[in-house]
C-alpha cells in the first residue's frame, strides 16, 4: 500500500471519529457551559450543607463561600466523623485537624473541592468527555440542569452534574461506574445562594493553636527538578499535577508520589524502594470507586490508586520509568 | 420507610428517587434520626482512627497471645456469664481486626500476633489492607474525594 493511499484510508477511518467528537453541541457552547460552572463556583457567595457519599459511607459538611473585591474565601467543616476544618483565602489553604492538634498549610491552586470541580483549561474536558445537557432535576429545593459528561474512552468514568438554574452553581456530582451505576456522589442537601457573607464567618473555629504542629506543604509544581520518575503511557488527557517526596522510616530516599489528573479524575502513582523478590502485579477494585495496582520490580515497589477503571491504573503501573537513571 | 431504606441510603444503594423522601422523613421523625445516628456510631466505632491512639489493637493482641484458650472461658474465672464474655470477646476481636486493616502496612509484631489468632485470614497479606495507606495519600489530591476522608496521618509530607 503506498503512502498516499494509506493516508486516504486512515482519513476515512478517522472521519466518523472526528464527526462524533464534535458531539451534538458546538464546542463553543460546551466551553461556555464549563466556564459558567467554574465561574459560579468561584465568584458566587453561597452557604449550605453537602453530603459526600462513597464506598458505603456518607459524610456531611457545612460550607460557606464568598467572593468580595476579588478575594475568594471558603470555610468547610465536617459534621460527622473526626472534626476537620478548611479555611481557604485565595491561594492559601489551612486544614485544621483538632484531634491531633495539627494544621496542614498549603499554597497554590493545586487542590479543589466540591462544588468547585471544574477549572480551566476547559479544552481538556472537551477532549475527553462528551458534554451534553440532558434534562432538568431538583436538588436541595433548587431547579437545576442535568449535565452528562460521557468519557470518549474506557479509561475514565462518566459523571453527571446538576447545576443550579440560573446561577450555574454545581449542586450535585455523581460518578457513574462502568454499567452506569452511581459509585460516588457529592450533593447539597440545603443551600442558600447569593446572600452577603460576613468576613467574620470565615474565622477558624480553632484559635488556641499556638502549640499545634504545622505541616507546610510545598507549592504544587514548584520543584524545578523532579525525581526523574515518570509514566510513559499516560491515558489521554491526564497530566501530572504534582510530585511530592514522602519519608519512609529506614529509607533515605523516601517515596515518590506523582499525581495525574484529567481535570476531574485523578490517579496517584507511588514509587518506593523495595526489598525482596519481584512480585507480579495485583490489580483490583477497592470497594466501588477506586482501582488499585501494585507490583514489585527488582528495586521498586510500584503502587497506583485512582478513581478510574482498572485499565487506567494497569496502563499507568506498567509504564513507570525513570528518566534520569538506569532504573527499569 | 424502614431501617432497610436508611441502610441502603448509607450504602449508596437507595433508589435516587427515594432519597429526598428519606431525608425529609428523617428530619421529621426522631426515631429515624436516632437509628441513623446509631448506624453512624457503629460505623465510627469500626473505623475510628482514634482507637489506634489508645492502642486497643495492641492490648487485645497481647491479651489474646497470653490467653490462647479463648474457647474455654471457665478457665478465666468468669463462670456464670460465659455467654456474655464470649460475645464481648467477639466484639472486641472484630474491632481489633478492623483496626488492623486500617493500620499501615508495616505491622508491628504484636499486631501480627493478633492476626495469627484469626484462623479465617489467609496467610498472604490482603492487598486492600495494604492499599488503605495509599488510598489515604491519594485522597489528599483528588478533587472528587471529600475533605472528610483525608487522614492526617497520611498528610505528613517531607521537603520538595
Amino acid at each position: 500500500m503506498n503512502v498516499q493511499l494509506k493516508h486516504a484510508v486512515l482519513g476515512l477511518l478517522l472521519l466518523p471519529a472526528l464527526v462524533w467528537a464534535e458531539g451534538p453541541k458546538a464546542p463553543e457552547t460546551q466551553d461556555d457551559l464549563l466556564a459558567q460552572l467554574a465561574k459560579a463556583a468561584q465568584q458566587l457567595t453561597y452557604s449550605g450543607i453537602f453530603v459526600f457519599q462513597h464506598d458505603g459511607r456518607m459524610e456531611a459538611s457545612r460550607v460557606i463561600h464568598s467572593f468580595d473585591n476579588g478575594q475568594e474565601r471558603t470555610k468547610i467543616d465536617t459534621l460527622d466523623g473526626p472534626p476537620r476544618e478548611i479555611i481557604r483565602a485565595n491561594d492559601e489553604m489551612r486544614c485544621y485537624f483538632p484531634d491531633v492538634h495539627s494544621i496542614r498549610l498549603e499554597h497554590g491552586q493545586g487542590r479543589r473541592y466540591f462544588p468547585a470541580l471544574i477549572a480551566p483549561p476547559f479544552q481538556n474536558y472537551r477532549d475527553n468527555y462528551d458534554i451534553t445537557i440532558v434534562g432538568v432535576d431538583r436538588v436541595a429545593g433548587h431547579d437545576c440542569q442535568v449535565i452528562a459528561l460521557r468519557p470518549r474512552d474506557n479509561l475514565r468514568f462518566a459523571h453527571q452534574f446538576c447545576a443550579d438554574m440560573p446561577s450555574n452553581l454545581l449542586l450535585k456530582e455523581v460518578t457513574l461506574g462502568p454499567h452506569g451505576e452511581p459509585i460516588q456522589m457529592s450533593v447539597f442537601t440545603e443551600i442558600t445562594i447569593g446572600t452577603h457573607a460576613d468576613p467574620a464567618q470565615f474565622k477558624p473555629d480553632y484559635t488556641d493553636t499556638a502549640d499545634w504542629h504545622v505541616d507546610n506543604v510545598p507549592i504544587a509544581g514548584s520543584q524545578k527538578e523532579g525525581s526523574g520518575w515518570s509514566v510513559a503511557n499516560v491515558p489521554p488527557g491526564f497530566h501530572k499535577i504534582i510530585e511530592v517526596r514522602r519519608p519512609i522510616p529506614g529509607h533515605a530516599g523516601g517515596m515518590t508520589h506523582l499525581v495525574y489528573s484529567d481535570g476531574l479524575a485523578s490517579i496517584s502513582v507511588f514509587i518506593e524502594p523495595a526489598d525482596g523478590p519481584p512480585r507480579p502485579a495485583r490489580i483490583e477494585s477497592l470497594r466501588s470507586s477506586l482501582s488499585y495496582f501494585s507490583a514489585r520490580t527488582a528495586e521498586q515497589q510500584i503502587t497506583v490508586v485512582g478513581e478510574v477503571p482498572l485499565a487506567s491504573v494497569t496502563q499507568m503501573g506498567q509504564s513507570v520509568i525513570n528518566l534520569r537513571s538506569s532504573h527499569p | 420507610m424502614n431501617r432497610e431504606h436508611l441502610s441502603a441510603l448509607m450504602d449508596g444503594e437507595l433508589d435516587p428517587s427515594l432519597e429526598t423522601t428519606v431525608w425529609a422523613r428523617m428530619k421529621d421523625e426522631g426515631e429515624l434520626a436516632r437509628i441513623w445516628n446509631e448506624y453512624h456510631l457503629i460505623g465510627d466505632v469500626l473505623r475510628e482512627k482514634g482507637i489506634g491512639n489508645i492502642r486497643l489493637g495492641e492490648r487485645v493482641a497481647q491479651a489474646l497471645s497470653t490467653e490462647p484458650t479463648v474457647l474455654a472461658p471457665r478457665r478465666f474465672g468468669v463462670a456464670g456469664q460465659p455467654t456474655r464474655w464470649l460475645a464481648v470477646a467477639a466484639a472486641v476481636a472484630a474491632v481489633a481486626v478492623s483496626t488492623w486493616t486500617l493500620q499501615r502496612p508495616e505491622a508491628s509484631p504484636s499486631q501480627m500476633v493478633a492476626r495469627n489468632e484469626v484462623p479465617a485470614e489467609s496467610p498472604a497479606p490482603s492487598p486492600p489492607a495494604e492499599a488503605e495507606h495509599y488510598v489515604a495519600m491519594h485522597r489528599q489530591w483528588s478533587p472528587l474525594s471529600g475533605f472528610q476522608t483525608v487522614d492526617y496521618a497520611a498528610g505528613t509530607v517531607a521537603s520538595r
